[in-house]
């Protein structure tokens, strides 16, 4: 990789020129550049100002699920602990069982799609990735919804493999998009020893591609069980009794004592450290010492091209344009769609701003954390024990930590009465997403590369700029989409910590289904796909030399 | 400019837009009029009351809706968890226990709106802390295909009857009107004859349902005989022509009568605009707003005698009205979820 040399910022000096005939010419010039100096010294101060007051607002919420844990450690909420320890068994076995048709189905699915699309030659690849990309901006509730209208919701009631379906179903086209990433980044020259040694397409995947793939494959399914295992609107509709649902539950009977709540995930909390614990470190893999010199293999699928490129194609096609089928029929006896679009405008304005901030806060925040904690091996349990906390924590709870922490008569109270709180209730729940899919990506940045650029002279920052940047670029526009795709499903806390006179889609949604208005409930749901499409659009058109090349 | 820079000065960008789309803060001093209200009433009836407030006085109404998913609970909590610097200057509930427990707490202001003397004693509370208008009815919904002649459903107590076992249906127990209606009979029948009920009901399998909406959509299309449930909800499912009718139980003598459940609208104490939620308050106990609510599908019942009723509902003058001492109900609903818990959570 080509190495910059490190930038020096040298100082522009203020010059006055005059002219010997013309000292008025020659003060304008000078007050000019006097004036151009104090305007760049103060945008970079007013720059400044706003990095260092957000830097201490998102700082501050990340704090929250600490403190929520803090606070829920009190001998008060250990009596409630105590109390509801004998549903635990049936509790954890429910959530399990979710999370296990959950994982096992998306995991099934996604990655055999991934392989198609990613490392073949199959037929309508774009256009199916794009299809996907779409079906994952689908929040989870809207889907399920979908299903419900379209299968009727009686026969699921009390289901637990329903439950996870749903989840799976929903996770498919992220799954995908985050495998096949994996896929690409594995080396091109074990694939191209393995084909010469004569091993067939088949074997190659087996026993080298995706086992190479590992990491990916690994966030997928940490991902997958944090997600079910913390999700309770698919289960609380079906009437399963989940961990999520009993804590959410819990904080809705105990109102006075919302971080008591908390106490009740602690099986889960546990749970979900041991997974971590174990599948981490792996996912966590040395990082090639040499990266690989040959272009990636498109595996040629022969015979089997066209029949794969329609397998691809349908499901693509189920999981994106199955739930628009499903909607458009409710339609009907409504207002034409321009209509509904300018009634629903303010709940899409709120709901876009919010998810693109919250998932660039995330993109930004990421790398840079993952890089530090990487650089430092003693503070890489201290990183995990956070990701853990933070995806553990309910999220009723944390956002009544974040309005305890900003709801005050400072700085603070002006952020408070913004749509930035929803943006801060986001990004304190979805960075440790992100950093999960960051963490693999940063770690996989050749050694070589780095020792060169230290050699070279170059400090951390200079190393992070100049090769952990731009080597997790890809990644980082993925965990970009993953965040604002999560952000735009986020219900519970938006609902807490929403200022007056802002709504984000999902939550006017279920204000409508509620009341049976089909209709508006169908075209929120269509508007809100069109809206998005067209940003994902040329989020693929700038990802696709890098995701098909 | 280099790509890769782009992404964290879109970033910079991406922290400053929202604050920067903050509304005057409405705990400062405001420069225009304004008032922040938390509906628990459902958007699409509030909204058009709320415009109209906005449109005849001038004063700027910041709305906070809540969600079916949260059961009002969340803007509870809000209020509760904003107490050291109140946002919310009127809460507009769609039951009243919740109301009442924000009271016990300290958490609203007594108020004097001129209209609040049109509505009887028994739906304000003496000191001004909250006013009933616009309620809903405890009703049962009975599919008229599975249950077409005698014995007719006419009792909360039939859905123990094991006549019916397994065909009748209840919103899960724990949220909503349905906790408040069980807090109702624990403040009326006392703690024993409440959990004789609940146990017969329970043992009588009866169908739990995630809402009102739920048990009334169950009651239509035949997957349930009846079921307790909201006048709104039984409301929708008659006008969309199911084969169901709605039955206004226990009135006859010596019944506990139908539970009318009213929305109440109070002032959070210390609001930030103490004198824009009074000229609020007064127009949401207003004749025209309670009219506008009775003849809007969710066919809200009024509670002032000079608004007419709307043809599908009985008023509590129309029907036997359940006596309930709401403030007692309100002081017992920790004890009524305890019994719930018990019996359907576990």
């Amino acid at each position: 990789m080509p190495m910059k040399r490190p930038c020096v910022p040298t100082a522009r000096p203020v010059r006055c020129a005059t002219s010997g005939g013309d000292a008025l010419s020659g003060s304008r010039t000078c007050f000019r550049a006097c004036f151009a100096s104090l305007r760049a010294l103060g945008g970079r101060l007013l720059a400044a100002g706003i990095v260092l007051v957000h830097a201490a607002a998102v700082l501050g919420s990340l704090a929250a699920p600490i403190w929520v844990l803090l606070r829920a450690a009190t001998a008060d909420s250990g009596r409630s602990l105590i109390a509801d320890a004998d549903r635990w068994p049936a509790l954890l076995g429910n959530t399990a069982q979710v999370t296990l048709v959950a994982t096992v189905a998306s995991l099934a699915v996604g990655t055999g799609l991934a392989v198609v699309l990613f490392r073949t030659n199959a037929r309508g690849r774009t256009a199916i990735i794009a299809l996907l990309l779409l079906a994952a901006t689908i929040p989870l509730q809207v889907m399920s919804a979908a299903v419900f209208a379209t299968a009727g919701i009686e026969r699921w009631r009390g289901s637990l493999p329903a439950v996870g379906l749903l989840h799976a179903l929903a996770g498919v086209p992220l799954i995908t998009l985050i495998v096949g990433l994996s896929l690409r980044s594995v080396s091109a020259d074990l694939e191209e020893a393995a084909i010469l040694e004569g091993a067939s397409v088949p074997r190659v995947l087996r026993h080298v591609t995706l086992p190479a793939a590992a990491s990916g494959l690994l966030a997928c399914v940490l991902l997958l069980v944090l997600w079910t295992a913390t999700d309770y609107s698919v289960s609380d509709v079906l009437l399963v009794r989940t961990f999520a649902e009993e804590v959410y539950t819990r904080f809705q009977l105990e109102p006075q004592r919302p971080y008591a709540s908390a106490t009740t995930g602690l099986p889960l909390l546990v749970l979900l450290a041991a997974l971590l614990a174990t599948l981490g470190p792996r996912a966590l893999r040395e990082p090639p010492e040499v990266p690989s010199t040959a272009p990636l293999h498109s595996f040629h699928m022969g015979r089997w091209r066209s029949a794969l490129s329609v397998a691809a194609a349908v499901v693509g096609f189920a999981v994106a344009i199955g739930p628009v089928l499903a909607l458009i029929p409710r339609l009907r006896g409504g207002r034409s769609l321009i209509a509904y679009a300018r009634f629903f405008w303010p709940e899409l304005a709120t709901t876009l701003g919010t998810s693109l901030c919250a998932g660039l806060t995330c993109a930004l925040l990421a790398p840079g954390l993952a890089w530090w904690f990487l650089s430092r091996p003693r503070w890489r349990t201290p990183l995990a024990g956070y990701v853990i906390v933070a995806l553990s924590v309910p999220a009723p709870v944390l956002a009544i930590s974040l309005i305890h922490a900003f709801n005050h008569d400072d700085w603070r109270g002006r952020i408070y009465d913004s749509p930035a709180m929803i943006v801060l209730a986001h990004t304190v729940r979805f960075l440790p997403v992100a950093l999960l899919l960051l963490v693999p990506a940063v770690r996989a940045v050749p050694a070589d590369c780095v020792r060169a650029a230290r050699v070279d002279g170059c400090g951390s920052l200079g190393v992070f700029r100049h090769i952990v940047w731009p080597s997790a670029l890809p990644t980082t526009l993925v965990a970009l989409f993953v965040v604002l795709t999560l952000s735009l499903g986020e219900l519970p806390c938006s609902q807490l910590v929403a200022p007056p006179g802002y709504q984000t889609v999902i939550v006017r949604f279920f204000t409508l289904i509620h009341y049976g208005l089909y209709p508006d409930a169908a075209a929120l749901c269509l508007i809100s796909m069109a809206t998005i499409l067209f940003p994902w659009t040329g989020l693929l058109f700038a990802l696709r030399k890098r995701l098909l090349a | 400019m280099s790509r890769q820079f782009f992404l964290p000065l879109a970033a910079l960008f991406a922290l400053a837009a929202p604050v920067a789309c903050e509304r005057p803060s409405p705990t400062t001093a405001p420069t225009r009029r304004q008032v922040v209200v938390y509906t628990a009433l459902d958007r699409q009836f509030s909204e058009p009351l709320l415009q109209e407030f906005t449109r005849r006085t001038g004063i700027e109404v910041l709305a906070q809706y809540d969600t079916e998913a949260t059961k009002t609970v969340g803007l509870v909590n809000r209020i509760r968890a904003e107490r050291e610097r109140p946002r919310c200057d009127v809460f507009w509930n769609n039951e009243i226990l919740n109301t009442l427990a924000l009271q016990d707490e300290g958490l609203l202001e007594p108020c004097q709106p001129p209209q609040a003397a049109n509505y009887p004693a028994q739906w304000r509370s003496p000191e001004g802390y909250w006013f009933g208008f616009a309620a809903r009815a405890r009703v049962l919904i009975v599919n008229n295909r599975l249950v077409p002649d005698g014995p007719f459903p006419a009792s909360i107590r039939d859905l123990a009857d094991p006549a019916w076992k397994g065909r009748t249906a209840i919103a899960k127990p724990l949220f909503g009107t349905t906790a408040s209606h069980i807090a109702c009979l624990l403040a009326t029948w006392g703690v024993d004859e409440t959990t004789r009920f609940l146990d017969a009901v329970k043992a009588n399998d009866i169908q739990i349902h995630a809402g009102n909406k739920g048990c009334a959509l169950a009651v239509g299309n035949g997957t349930a005989a009846f079921a307790i449930t909201d006048t709104d909800d039984a409301i929708e499912e008659l006008r969309s022509g199911k084969p169901v009718r709605i039955v206004y139980p226990d009135g006859q003598t010596g019944q506990i009568g139908t539970l009318f459940l009213p929305n109440t609208v109070a002032r959070v104490a210390r609001a930030p605009h103490p004198a824009e939620a009074l000229a609020l308050i007064d127009y949401l106990l207003s004749a025209e707003v309670e009219g506008a609510l009775a003849r809007g599908p969710s066919a809200q019942i009024p509670l002032n005698p000079s608004v007419a009723s709307p043809e599908a509902v009985r008023s509590p003058a129309q029907v036997q009205p359940m006596r309930v001492d709401f403030q007692k109900a309100s002081r017992v609903f920790g004890d009524a979820r305890a019994l719930i818990e018990k019996r359907f959570l576990r």
